[in-house]
């Protein structure tokens, strides 16, 4: 069903029983398969387990996710980066919970007893209920921060009273169903999330400390009357911190970030199916749907974010913040502030068709572009 | 003619047992009573029994009519007149008139039937999607059908003047036919073109492999095309247009049979696959090595392995080599010990208990410490070289000093909080084992809250079995201690003391903290009231009111403004100066600031919000969105939910205590579905809060409790439908989707068809998936023929 309320009733299963026969309940497990529909998991009336896999009003079935001494279907809880599942799967008389890692074809992977799946990571591993982290093969290799509950913008809290931790070293998987449950939401994001170029982005570069710094700088000044000269309104910290929150970031420097659409990366926002890298071509950074109340996506190099690998974005902050700020927040492009006399007043030149330069007049806290003619002006020298 | 006559008080007299008016009895005209109609409603020409008395002797003087249109004729008998629905008719009463005496109406409803004018397309293969133009269809789909030649058809859309139907397997061509009600209406006929197998029935329907199946249907072609069993395909010995006889192959396992023919696939019909039992007898070795080689020994595996599977442990083993009698296989690198089992065809055989030689923890020698505590753990199976393995004491890994196959030697890490000991070695972890850090641990403060002189209790862990150096905090000072073990402190709250947190102290380590409460008139708390920060961090600390409102004005005071300063701001920004802790005090509250040189210690809290001190339940994420502030929502024990800032502030707090299944929608605030009738627990209000207030609105009523609503990403909220009967009611199960943000709104109702019915408890949760569409399994059932009952499990989506 959609928003629309079109629907559509599809059939995954169909069979005959004898008169007199009880009809028996059939738990039907469904999940997300990416962007593309969803599988279901439930045990036929014959008793064999079954996949069906649901695209559009199309329905493929086969045989589902099978493991010695199971009571029911396999309940698929998570997705992986890869596009797997992980589920749960109670053996026995006693219902010992399994961690049961299968693919869409219903083929075991691997299984781990005594756990239950939690949280997909970008290794293709996952973190278990019991805080245990598996690789992609089932191999425990180590302990996560146990009981932890992680927020959008990838905060690690525990209940006790609300204690929030810095976030943990691994990643969680890009995809649109990562965690069990999806974060208590029942629904998967309508967009996948790379969780460690969020992470990374929002809690070591522009964290609170950065902000603390900026807000006292030349520049937070000038981009504000900047703003105001250009009839932006609205514009304080606190709004482009919030937008913050809400903007995604993709880190080409991740396996399979790459390969996400526009359309993908801004919830459908948009209805381009370009890649993510063929949009961003040789650029550093690019904003996707730009705007305060946009999806809105910044596309990052690989190399731009540590461990560092290109000399020049050695200060990820400085593009960040043109992204964030100019074309995240603002919603408009790079001429729009070539052209604007009072940033030209306050140094902001441009010799040529590059629009790195405005990342390096933000370099120097908005008082000169290096390279500038007559001038003395050195890159990278803004302290925030 | 006899008469028994009795005087009635009614006016009534028996003759013979019947009731008759005084006045016939006295020979004066009566008028007809009708008591009943059979049917009472059906379309036109419907033969109806009309049910009565005193219809009179002839015809002559007698007239029916049905909503005023006479009908030309009828059966007549004393008790009864048949006859059929005139042309024209609409629903209204009927009424027999005899010798000009009207009877009492009474009304027949008519059923209109539905008119079909045009197919968008009159010819096409099996799975052609046919709109369906005409009127009278009925708004939604209900109980009504399509079908092609009298089979009946999956319905994509149904409208009052327009249906989307998709020829269904078995089709051939003939006219298509919209059922309402019960009445039939044609249109055109639809001619099915190409190859369109379809099976009818399997015989037998259930054997081993080898078993020659008779297909019987229609449309196989003379032409021998293809016939899996469960994705298998088989041998085919016979083929003609509507039988076919195959073998069930090598391999396959119970599921469906499907004939295809050109590239056109058959329905489907379930086969079972019966067979030998496979039966294991012994496995050797048992135990065994991870990663070792075993042979399972026994019967029926089957001479190949084809699909096949060997579990060992706690996981599939890679086979090696396979006959009917032998097994060898490899023990996955990850399994552990559990049971050996054989399957094949889908079927399972016994189960063998089957050891895995994993490591195992026998002592742990001390069984408790504090960071740098050397351990001694000694067991089996840890390896006789560390390679990649660990040791975990507590929640961090401990810093292995020294590793054989029977013992490993381990310092306690910094930051490792209580928990076990376990030997992580080949990807495996060993058993579990307890294993305590010495630090104090809060478990309980009772009460949470009190004024001066109040003695509280606090439970936990590590306090030390003599108070020592130890001390207690309580709200915004040291207590008064009264008695000390190492589970359980008492202390009473000191004079000047204000709403903080509460905190034990040993050997120089603080505890976690919790919330403690001060009464004071305002009831008022500072958020975050437990922060830890670097030298050089900056944070912001907000007072609120005992309903989550802020409360500005205050005066702040640093206790140690060289350790932490304060803004001017209000409420202040909080600047961390120096190492060392300081309490931040406003008004009645005051909130507990530790600095550290450098980062934070491994486990260290970045802060803690108290809540609204009747313990934290649940925390759900928040979706970021500029309409929302909350980066967690804190739902608390007494009902309360709070939003709270990824800085630790309680942007605001909303009462629900009548509402359950809250969920994050995508503009930063919550959906729930709220009670609204306590005599009627499925009773609902879909109710939405602002993601910047916690303002509350409701957009949806009535709705069910149950289930659970969810979101779309485009801020369309998806409900149940509350019944029309306020009831339990699984033959109305109707979706709301309401998008407050665009005042679309719209009911759908589920799976319904001829003879069809969803089973009782068989909707499961809604599921909005990432394309956008939600998603409802369900099972429903048809009556499809005398002896038998369908049903099918099935998944709604657009």
């Amino acid at each position: 069903m959609n928003s629309a309320g079109a629907s559509d009733q599809i059939v995954l299963g169909d069979w005959v029983a004898s008169s007199g026969v009880d009809i028996p309940t059939i738990p039907t497990y469904v999940i997300t398969n990416a962007d593309q529909g969803v599988i279901a998991s439930f045990i036929a009336l014959t008793g064999e387990p079954v996949i069906a896999t649901v695209t559009g009003t199309s329905v493929s079935v086969g045989p589902g996710p099978s493991i010695a001494g199971q009571n029911d279907a396999v309940a698929p809880a998570l997705q992986a980066e890869d596009g797997s599942y992980v589920g749960t799967a109670y053996v026995g008389d006693d219902r010992t919970p399994y961690i049961v890692a299968f693919d869409e074809s219903g083929t075991v992977r691997w299984t781990v007893p005594n756990d239950e799946p939690k949280i997909g990571t970008d290794d293709g591993g996952v973190i278990a209920k019991s805080g245990i982290m598996y690789d992609q093969n089932g191999g425990a290799s180590g302990f996560s921060v146990a009981a932890a509950i992680y927020s959008w913008t990838s905060g690690a809290y525990e209940i006790g009273s609300v204690h929030r931790f810095p976030s943990p070293p691994q990643g969680f998987a890009l995809g649109w169903f990562p965690s069990a449950g999806d974060f208590g939401l029942l629904f998967a994001s309508h967009f996948p999330t790379d969780w460690r170029a969020n992470d990374e982005v929002k809690n070591d570069i522009l964290n609170d400390k950065m902000w603390a710094k900026f807000a006292r700088s030349t520049c937070a000044s000038i981009l504000s009357q900047g703003m105001s000269a250009l009839a932006i309104p609205n514009y304080t910290l606190t709004a482009i911190r919030q937008k913050e929150r809400q903007t995604n970031f993709y880190y080409l420097g991740q396996s399979n970030v790459g390969a996400l659409t526009l359309q993908q990366v801004t919830g459908y926002e948009l209805s381009n199916t370009q890649t993510i890298t063929s949009y961003l071509g040789g650029a550093n950074a690019a904003t996707v749907n730009m705007g305060a109340t946009k999806q809105t996506a910044v596309i990052l190099k690989a190399g731009l974010l540590p461990p560092l690998s290109i000399p020049s974005t050695s200060h990820p902050e400085f593009t960040l913040v043109h992204e964030l700020i100019l074309h995240a927040w603002a919603a408009q492009p790079d001429d729009v502030y070539f052209n604007n006399t009072f940033f030209q007043q306050k140094g902001l030149w441009r010799p040529d068709a590059a629009t790195t330069w405005i990342t390096d007049w933000l370099s120097t806290d908005c008082t000169c572009t290096p390279g500038r003619p007559g001038t003395t002006c050195t890159a990278n020298t803004a302290k925030w | 003619m006899t008469a028994n006559v009795q005087p009635q008080r009614n006016g009534n007299i028996f003759i013979n047992g019947q009731a008759v008016p005084i006045s016939q009895a006295a020979g004066q005209p009566v008028a007809p009573q009708i008591s009943s109609l059979s049917p009472p409603s059906g379309p036109v020409g419907t033969y109806v029994v009309i049910w009565g008395t005193y219809y009179g002797s002839t015809l002559t003087n007698t007239t029916v009519t049905f909503n005023g249109i006479p009908v030309s004729s009828y059966d007549y008998g004393i008790t009864t007149i048949g006859a059929r629905v005139p042309a024209g008719t609409t629903t209204g009463p009927v009424i027999v008139t005899v010798a000009g005496l009207p009877s009492n109406p009474l009304t027949f409803t008519v059923i209109p039937t539905p008119v079909i004018n045009s197919l968008s397309t009159t010819s096409g293969p099996v799975g052609t999607a046919v709109t369906i133009s005409g009127s009278l269809f009925g708004v939604n789909q209900t109980t009504s059908t399509v079908t092609f030649n009298g089979i009946t058809a999956q319905v994509r859309g149904w409208s009052d003047s327009t249906i989307t139907a998709v020829v269904p397997p078995g089709a051939t061509t003939g006219p298509v036919m919209v059922t309402v009600g019960g009445v039939g209406g044609s249109g055109p006929a639809f001619s099915v073109t190409g190859a369109s197998p379809y099976i009818s029935g399997l015989s037998p329907g259930s054997g081993n492999v080898g078993t020659a199946v008779t297909i019987s249907g229609s449309k196989f072609g003379s032409s021998q095309g293809t016939v899996t069993f469960n994705g298998v395909a088989a041998a085919v010995s016979n083929w003609t247009t509507s039988s076919i006889v195959a073998a069930v192959p090598p391999g396959s396992a119970t599921g469906p049979v499907v004939v295809t023919v050109s590239g056109v696939g058959s329905n489907s019909v379930q086969y079972a696959v019966t067979g030998p039992t496979p039966s294991i007898v012994s496995v050797s070795p048992n135990p065994a090595a991870p990663a070792g080689s075993v042979t399972v020994t026994g019967s029926g595996f089957g001479a190949n392995q084809v699909n096949g599977k060997v579990w060992l442990g706690t996981s599939f083993g890679a086979v090696t080599s396979w006959s009917d009698t032998q097994i060898v296989a490899t023990v996955a690198a990850n399994a552990t010990s559990g049971t050996a089992q054989v399957q094949q065809s889908g079927m399972w055989s016994n189960s063998v208990p089957f050891t895995v030689n994993t490591a195992q923890i026998a002592s742990i020698t001390p069984n408790s410490g504090i960071a740098g505590t050397l351990v001694t753990i000694t067991g089996s199976g840890f390896g006789s070289a560390q390679g990649s393995g660990q040791v975990w004491l507590g929640t961090a890994a401990a810093s292995v000093q020294s590793w054989s196959d029977t013992q490993v030697v381990a310092t306690v890490s910094a930051g490792a909080a209580s928990g076990n000991a376990q030997v992580l070695q080949n990807g495996v972890m060993s058993n579990s084992v307890p294993f305590t850090i010495n630090i104090p641990h809060l478990l309980s403060v009772t009460p949470g809250s009190g004024l001066p002189g109040t003695s509280v209790t606090i439970t936990g862990t590590g306090f030390g079995s003599t108070q020592g150096s130890g001390a207690v905090w309580l709200g915004s000072t040291t207590g008064q201690v009264t008695s000390w073990s190492d589970t359980q402190v008492m202390a009473s709250v000191a004079s000047g003391a204000v709403t903080g947190i509460a905190r034990v102290q040993q050997n120089g380590v603080w505890s976690n903290a919790m919330a403690f409460i001060v009464p004071s008139g305002d009831n008022m708390s500072l958020t975050p009231n437990l922060l830890n920060l670097v030298v050089g961090d900056t944070h912001s600390v907000a007072a609120v009111s005992s309903t989550g409102q802020a409360v500005t004005g205050l005066t702040w005071t640093s206790s140690d403004p060289t350790i932490v300063s304060l803004s001017t701001d209000d409420p202040p920004v909080l600047t961390a100066v120096a190492a060392g802790r300081a309490t931040i005090t406003a008004g009645t509250a005051s909130a507990d600031v530790t600095v550290f040189s450098n980062d934070l210690p491994v486990g260290t809290v970045q802060w803690s919000n108290a809540g609204d001190g009747s313990g934290v339940d649940r925390i759900v994420p928040a979706v970021p969105n500029a309409n929302g502030v909350a980066d967690v929502f804190a739902f608390q024990q007494d009902g309360t939910v709070q939003a709270i800032t990824s800085d630790g502030a309680t942007a605001w707090q909303l009462d629900a205590t009548q509402i359950r299944s809250l969920i994050p929608d995508f503009q930063g605030g919550l959906v729930g579905l709220e009670q609204t009738d306590s005599t009627n627990g499925n009773l609902c209000a879909l109710v939405q809060f602002n993601g910047l207030t916690g303002q509350k609105t409701t957009v949806y009523s009535p709705v069910d409790c149950y289930p659970s609503a969810v979101v779309s990403t485009d801020g369309t909220i998806f409900a149940r439908r509350m019944p029309a009967d306020n009831g339990y009611e699984y033959t109305d199960f109707t979706i709301v989707g309401v998008n407050p943000l665009t005042g679309n709104q719209f009911t759908v109702l589920m799976a319904q068809g001829a003879n069809t019915t969803p089973l009782d408890g068989q909707y499961g949760d809604f599921i909005i998936a990432g394309d956008g569409y939600l998603y409802i399994p369900g099972c429903t059932r048809s009556l499809a023929r005398t002896s038998t009952t369908r049903f099918s499990t099935t998944g709604s989506s657009g």
